[in-house]
């Protein structure tokens, strides 16, 4: 069961008018049937945040990733000795080690972005940046969020869920950074045994359009003709798409801000 | 070349909104060439919005008038914004006419929430030419715009027009006021409406580099 993924982060013409470059990034990975996705808008308000972004995402998912390998059977080799064969170690994650991975995979990200701060001398604020992930395995799906951006859930029936809404300050001007020194109190976890047939997740650029400010549903709409369009789309063009649908007029004119938008549905069994 | 799908947005998200209150005193010392000036200023501050046009969907206006203190106008969008021409009269109730603008806030506040409409911080432009004489009802207010302030809960700034008591201002915020050079209210209210206008077009997470005040204020 392998995943079909359309995902874009475009600059915003906001950013573009202030000569500031994209600071939104995103990394998918895949490991077997698990997808791992993060999603990461560095915060205009910081120097470096386009550098925090992505080293936060990149990180996140890799730490992830590397749990998942470590899961996977070991290559039969040829039995020269005569002991029985050690038993077959654990190739489904442990709920509880799963979410122990996942949260230290905040830390992991927050630290690697620290070291880059000090070797360049800077500060860990100037890297100042969102993080979104989401996790899912054929049984359970795992959601972690600092800041705002939203992933959106897509079930079995193509019905979609809302799984993270975001976490704006009071104001829309407000947000809460991975690199602020009380992250971890406001990192929220949700772990779930539910199969989910996809996942979006997107920053806060694409937000307006699909996820209500006031109930923090997601909007119908908007996924459902993005779920049938992806499903059809031939596997090359699928990032170049998603590019190419979020710089539209109709998008550019709802948000000046950066937009990533990730969309990975299953490809159903052959 | 690939179809990009018919895609429609959630039609019930509003644009994010900029409260702004403009306290502005209309006392008898006003009288003459200052409040003539302060309305030709009210007309730029029109004019200069609706050159933008994010700004006029974005930014909301209201007023408050000292001398007795009066809302004169409730917060209004500023595509619609047409400022009142103001007369001068009375005394100075500096402290009834801030504690008036807070409420207005705290209710507005309240309204984008129940809706929800995200906002960015309001802002409280206060201008006046004398000293509160409300006895200690400006202290009061003092303490709610600090505690506000602290909790950037709104942004307060404050104009002190030839003859204002400086001393009072100071103490109603940590941001220091800003005397107003001559009767320039006309550029005042241009750096506003552009400062405004930038709040307006930010970014969730930026603060917001205003252009130092010039040409009206000397710092």
């Amino acid at each position: 069961m392998s995943w079909r993924i359309a995902k874009a982060s475009i600059i915003g013409s906001g950013h573009i008018g202030a000569n500031m470059p994209c600071q939104d990034s995103h990394y998918v990975m895949q490991i077997g049937d698990t997808l791992i996705v993060a999603v990461s808008d560095g915060l205009g308000s910081a120097a470096h945040s386009e550098i925090g972004s992505k080293i936060a995402s990149e990180q996140a998912v890799t730490h992830i990733a590397n749990y998942f390998d470590s899961l996977k059977p070991p290559k039969k080799r040829l039995q020269w000795w005569p002991f029985p064969a050690k038993p077959a170690p654990k190739t489904q994650p442990e709920p509880d080690t799963l979410e122990t991975v996942c949260r230290t995979a905040f830390t992991v990200a927050r630290d690697a972005v620290g070291v880059r701060a000090t070797a360049e001398r800077k500060e860990l604020r100037d890297f100042a940046c969102t993080l979104l992930v989401a996790v899912v395995t054929p049984n359970d799906w795992v959601v972690m969020h600092i800041g705002d951006g939203a992933v959106v859930g897509i079930l079995d029936d193509e019905a979609t869920r809302t799984l993270s809404t975001p976490d704006n300050g009071e104001f829309i001007n407000m947000t809460m950074p991975l690199t602020s020194a009380d992250y971890l109190t406001h990192l929220r976890f949700n772990h779930k045994a539910e199969a989910l047939r996809g996942v979006a997740l997107m920053s806060d650029g694409v937000q307006p359009m699909c996820i209500n400010f006031k109930t923090g549903e997601a909007y119908d709409g908007f996924f459902r003709p993005i779920i049938q369009w992806l499903r059809t789309l031939n596997l090359v063009d699928t990032d170049v798409s998603m590019q190419k649908l979020l710089d539209t007029p109709r998008f550019r004119q709802k948000s000046d801000d950066d937009m990533t938008l990730v969309l990975a549905l299953r490809e159903p069994n052959p | 070349m690939t179809n990009l799908p018919d895609v429609s947005f959630d039609p019930t998200n509003p644009d994010p909104r900029c409260a702004c209150v403009l306290v502005l005193d209309t006392s008898g010392s006003m009288y003459g060439e200052k409040i003539d000036q302060l309305n030709q200023g009210l007309v730029a501050f029109r004019d200069s919005l609706q050159t933008d046009s994010v700004a006029q969907s974005r930014v909301e206006i209201a007023i408050v008038t000292f001398g007795p203190a009066q809302l004169l106008q409730d917060f209004t969008g500023a595509s619609q914004f047409n400022p009142p021409t103001l007369a001068a009269s009375g005394d100075t109730p500096l402290g009834a006419a801030l504690q008036q603008a807070l409420d207005m806030i705290t209710i507005r506040k309240k309204l984008y929430r129940d809706n929800g409409t995200p906002y960015y911080r309001p802002w409280v432009f206060l201008i006046t030419d004398g000293a509160p004489t409300d006895n200690d009802a400006w202290k009061s207010a003092a303490v709610r715009i600090k505690d506000e302030e602290s909790r950037k809960g709104i942004a307060f700034f404050s104009v002190g027009v030839e003859g204002a008591d400086m001393e009072v201002l100071k103490q109603l915020s940590t941001r220091p006021p800003l005397p107003l050079k001559g009767y320039s209210f006309r550029e005042m209210f241009v750096w506003l409406s552009a400062s405004l206008g930038k709040v307006s077009q930010s970014q969730p997470g930026q603060q917001v580099p205003l252009t130092p005040p010039e040409g009206w204020t000397t710092v």
